[in-house]
């Protein structure tokens, strides 16, 4: 029953989904809707589990006094005003302390977060870009077309040659042509990847979701 | 009080940076009000978003203009459906009853992989295919559709030949290899300038030519069921060639888009704070 139950659920919707494509009816396409609807409100319940998650292991942590405790006082403090100034009123309104706190702390100090993996990135750019074969070769010099054109010194560079000489030209058609068709590739490859697991998770025959206690 | 916010925030960039030296209490703290600043946008963002209009407004009140009036909206049964089945995700937290947390991660799953069956097939397979094979240009004249072929075929030929036929060349040579794709690159660009000074239809059906190809070439090289042997080791080969140039796209894409933070933020430290640029 513990993973029966799931299972024939999993069947039942996983069904439902496939006859709502074949069965143009607007009864059936209204309940599928609401069911798509349901989807994303048990996503939302999983992201407010993950946060609730995130304030058990943190009072833990305080609680037991474990290697680095007071770090975890700052999380729990600064996420508790966050929830204080939004909670009660809603979403961003322009001038609330909620949107004060998202535009002046959450804002930037992720865009700083992320801007330190310029430097991860550049040693990982050596590494990558090493010209070891044919094909690493073809790695760099893409890259080097498309990082150099995407900058105003790209353009300054090749300013004097004809428009399909430029830098910025060409790493519009890099991305538009040779890319495009690779990624294409991939996108297709993945896209049967999603159905054939779909398939296996609609027979029952792929479990894993399902954790692994009894 | 805008210096002394500006300060707080250039301390704490500063904070995040010390990271480089090494892991230490400064960046700690900073990591650690990150995640707290997330956690609460996040619970906060979902909240109003998501569980409020679809769960709590159609159940407990009904919204009337700005004001909110204690009343079962008409299909508050249904959107009780999905508020028991978000909060039985949250058994999970009592070890006896968790087992029934799995099912709306059932309903969840099974949608999922429900649609990702015919709706995917369709949009991302048959669409991008649709999408992928254009129509040569300049058609309407067959001279022109005839020279865009044959300038277009040569081209692929001899990029072709350079990098698939003629794989065992200087293999032992890094040198020699680096030589064959430089000299293949540019017979590559001169003839698409060549093309391009010829006819604007020429590029057009040229690029719609790489577009199939390349995706022809990227299936192959993804085709495990055979051995990459003849024509399909060959097309698997000009596939790795349409990969490594959009791997190599991407990821300086992707370092340009980190530089460009990173110059924003140090835009920040020497512009907003220091002032000492204009």
């Amino acid at each position: 029953m513990r993973r029966g139950i799931p299972l024939a659920i999993t069947f039942l919707i996983g069904l439902f989904m496939l006859v709502d494509f074949f069965v143009p009816h607007y009864r059936v396409s209204d309940l599928a809707g609401e069911m798509k609807q349901w989807g994303t409100i048990v996503i939302a319940a999983s992201i407010l589990l993950g946060v609730g998650n995130l304030i058990r292991v943190h009072f833990h942590k305080i609680r037991r006094r474990r290697d680095g405790w007071q770090y975890s006082i700052t999380t729990l403090l600064i996420m508790a005003v966050m929830f204080a100034f939004g909670g009660p009123w809603g979403t961003i309104q322009e001038g609330s302390a909620f949107n004060w706190m998202f535009l002046n702390m959450q804002v930037p100090l992720q865009s700083t977060m992320f801007s330190l993996l310029a430097f991860f990135i550049a040693s990982a750019a050596y590494r990558a870009f090493r010209l070891r074969s044919a094909e690493s070769g073809l790695l760099l010099t893409a890259a080097i077309i498309v990082m150099l054109g995407r900058v105003p010194l790209g353009q300054l560079l090749t300013r004097a040659l004809p428009e399909q000489a430029t830098l910025p030209w060409l790493t519009e058609t890099i991305m538009a042509y040779p890319n495009m068709a690779a990624f294409r590739g991939i996108l297709m490859g993945a896209a049967l990847g999603v159905m054939a697991m779909g398939l296996r998770v609609i027979l029952g025959i792929e479990r894993s979701y399902l954790g692994g206690e009894k | 009080m805008t210096l002394f916010w500006t300060t707080i925030g250039a301390i704490l960039t500063l904070s995040i940076y010390s990271f480089l030296y090494k892991d230490n209490p400064f960046y700690k703290f900073a990591e650690h009000l990150v995640v707290g600043v997330s956690a609460g946008y996040y619970l906060v963002i979902y909240y109003w978003n998501y569980i409020d209009p679809n769960v709590v407004t159609p159940v407990f009140l009904l919204r009337v203009g700005a004001d909110r009036i204690p009343l079962l909206g008409m299909d508050w049964w249904m959107a009780l459906i999905p508020g028991i089945l978000g909060l039985l995700l949250y058994m999970r937290f009592f070890p006896k009853v968790a087992w029934v947390g799995r099912w709306p991660l059932g309903i969840y799953v099974g949608g999922y992989a429900g649609l990702g069956l015919s709706p995917i097939m369709q949009a991302r397979v048959i669409t991008q295919l649709g999408a992928n094979a254009l129509p040569l240009a300049g058609v309407e004249d067959p001279f022109a559709a005839m020279t865009n072929l044959v300038l277009g075929i040569s081209i692929f030929a001899v990029m072709t030949y350079l990098f698939v036929a003629k794989r065992s060349m200087g293999a032992g040579n890094k040198l020699v290899r680096a030589g064959v794709i430089v000299l293949a690159a540019v017979i590559g660009y001169v003839g698409y300038l060549a093309l391009s000074l010829l006819s604007n239809a020429g590029v057009v059906s040229l690029t719609n030519i790489l577009l199939v190809v390349g995706l022809l070439g990227t299936l192959s090289y993804f085709f495990f069921s055979m051995k990459h042997k003849g024509l399909l080791g060959g097309l698997a080969r000009v596939g790795i060639v349409f990969l490594m140039v959009g791997f190599g796209a991407s990821f300086g894409y992707t370092v340009m888009s980190r530089i460009s933070l990173l110059i924003g933020r140090v835009g920040f430290l020497l512009h907003d704070w220091l002032h000492l640029i204009d």
